[in-house]
């Protein structure tokens, strides 16, 4: 039922096309709402987007009231649409007291990244490192391959070399360090191979490092090209 | 030659089927508690969009595992969730029991990568799994990744039952499984036993002509908690 009343709350507001004035029957009822209200108001904020909505959400995350807090956290890594919640991700993937806070944090943080394909590429790869740099764990690293593989710089290709250091990575590493090495052609734009020194010192801690014996042979046949 | 080989295959996959079901059925095994909506297409058309990870259709009925007596589909009506609110339906429609290839019957999701995530209400053991995306069109979805946990945020203890997506471009690891057409039978995942109370779904949009995210139904089969 709530969820009903919520997308016919987000409806009305974003036909108004007025973000500011959409979110502000939602921001007045904010402070007065109960727990699991303020909860569905973080949500419907998220959908209508927006600085004031961005600042409410934000202090949110810091929220003493665990239901509030999460659905904060929650709503802005799964659901915000556009880049300008990256520092608030960013802060607490870093400083959140909990885990699970900081992991869903970085996921939403490098999903927005992600999603950001007009970013210059040097800029995307200062995120992703700032991603890579706050990650606790081989899942969230290889969340921040799978992005790094849209960034066709000699960094990119050093970044992904670092994570060949951590075995569980190793595989996914190496992928992402071939896929750069190639061309690629996306959505009718063609993409150069990423060259230079960086790539042939990646390609040789891939021979170095990596286990297994497909994917050293696919690094030797690189080098040679 | 080919032909030989081609009804080789499935007479072998049948057969160790056969056999588990066999052996489950001396247990007091039954057959997969569900009923298969009516299909809508025959076969692949020829020029359907593929790659060669696109596993070909078996050309006849999957054949039906075995489960535990008393195994039902936990999903049916249960609460499910998504990496966002969804583009066009509601998101109960994944676990209303309508399977059928018919307007109004599947959820829309936007475009990329999203998920939907069903909350079985308790921690049970895990059979199978079957989705259908959207069986109007022989469609692939791409990057489909099922996932078990009982951590609702999926941060601790999660087992990854199918993954599809060959390049890492879900950012959850590379996948291994492959990618095939909907159909009416939907997409049969092996649970493997896990024990979760949460599954979820990921994709990355189809070959469908938009490149929305579509779910028609998920069931999840397993031994109710007592």
């Amino acid at each position: 039922m709530r969820d009903s009343a919520q997308s016919a709350i987000v409806a009305i507001a974003q036909r108004t096309g007025d973000r500011s004035r959409a979110a502000s029957p939602l921001l007045a009822a904010f402070s007065s709402a109960s727990s699991s209200g303020k909860a569905a108001l973080v949500a419907a904020l998220t959908e209508v987007g927006g600085n004031q909505a961005l600042e409410v959400i934000a202090q949110a995350t810091t929220a003493s009231d665990e239901v509030v807090r999460s659905a904060a956290i929650t709503s802005l890594a799964n659901a915000w649409a556009d880049t300008s919640a990256l520092p608030v991700l960013l802060q607490v993937a870093k400083g959140a007291k909990g885990k699970s806070d900081r992991v869903v944090a970085l996921r939403g943080f490098l999903r927005l990244v992600q999603s950001d394909e007009r970013a210059a590429a040097e800029l995307r790869l200062t995120r992703v490192t700032e991603a890579m740099a706050a990650a606790e764990r081989p899942e969230e690293k290889r969340q921040a391959l799978s992005v790094l593989r849209e960034v066709r710089l000699p960094g990119a290709v050093a970044l992904a070399a670092k994570a060949l250091d951590t075995p569980e990575l190793a595989t996914d590493a190496a992928d992402t360090i071939f896929y750069l090495a190639a061309p690629q052609k996306k959505d009718q734009t063609n993409f150069p191979a990423v060259q230079g020194p960086e790539l042939q010192a990646a390609l040789e801690k891939v021979i170095r490092t990596v286990q297994d014996e497909g994917i050293r042979a696919m690094a030797r046949k690189l080098q040679q090209r | 030659m080919v032909s030989n080989t081609r009804k080789f295959v499935p007479a072998v996959v049948l057969t160790a089927l056969s056999l588990s079901g066999l052996a489950l059925a001396q247990e007091g095994g039954i057959p997969l508690p569900t009923v298969l909506p009516k299909a809508v297409f025959i076969g692949t058309p020829a020029n359907a969009p593929a790659s060669p990870n696109v596993e070909k259709p078996l050309g006849h009925p999957r054949p039906v595992p075995n489960v535990p007596k008393g195994t039902v589909n936990l999903a049916l009506h249960k609460k499910v969730t998504a990496s966002k609110a969804p583009y066009e339906g509601s998101l109960d429609l994944i676990t209303d029991g309508d399977k059928d290839a018919k307007q109004g019957s599947a959820v829309e999701l936007y475009p990329k990568l999203q998920w939907v995530q069903v909350d079985l209400g308790a921690a049970s053991e895990l059979y199978y799994i079957l989705v259908w995306h959207f069986h109007e069109q022989p469609v692939v979805f791409r990057d489909v990744i099922v996932q078990v946990s009982n951590d609702p945020n999926f941060v601790e203890g999660v087992t990854t039952l199918y993954n599809n997506d060959t390049d890492n471009s879900a950012g959850m690891g590379i996948g291994k499984d492959r990618e095939y057409f909907e159909t009416s039978e939907g997409r049969l995942i092996p649970a493997n036993k896990t024990k979760a109370r949460y599954v979820r779904f990921y994709s990355r949009g189809s070959t469908y002509t938009d490149p929305l995210n579509r779910y028609t139904e998920v069931e999840v089969f397993g031994m109710p908690t007592k």
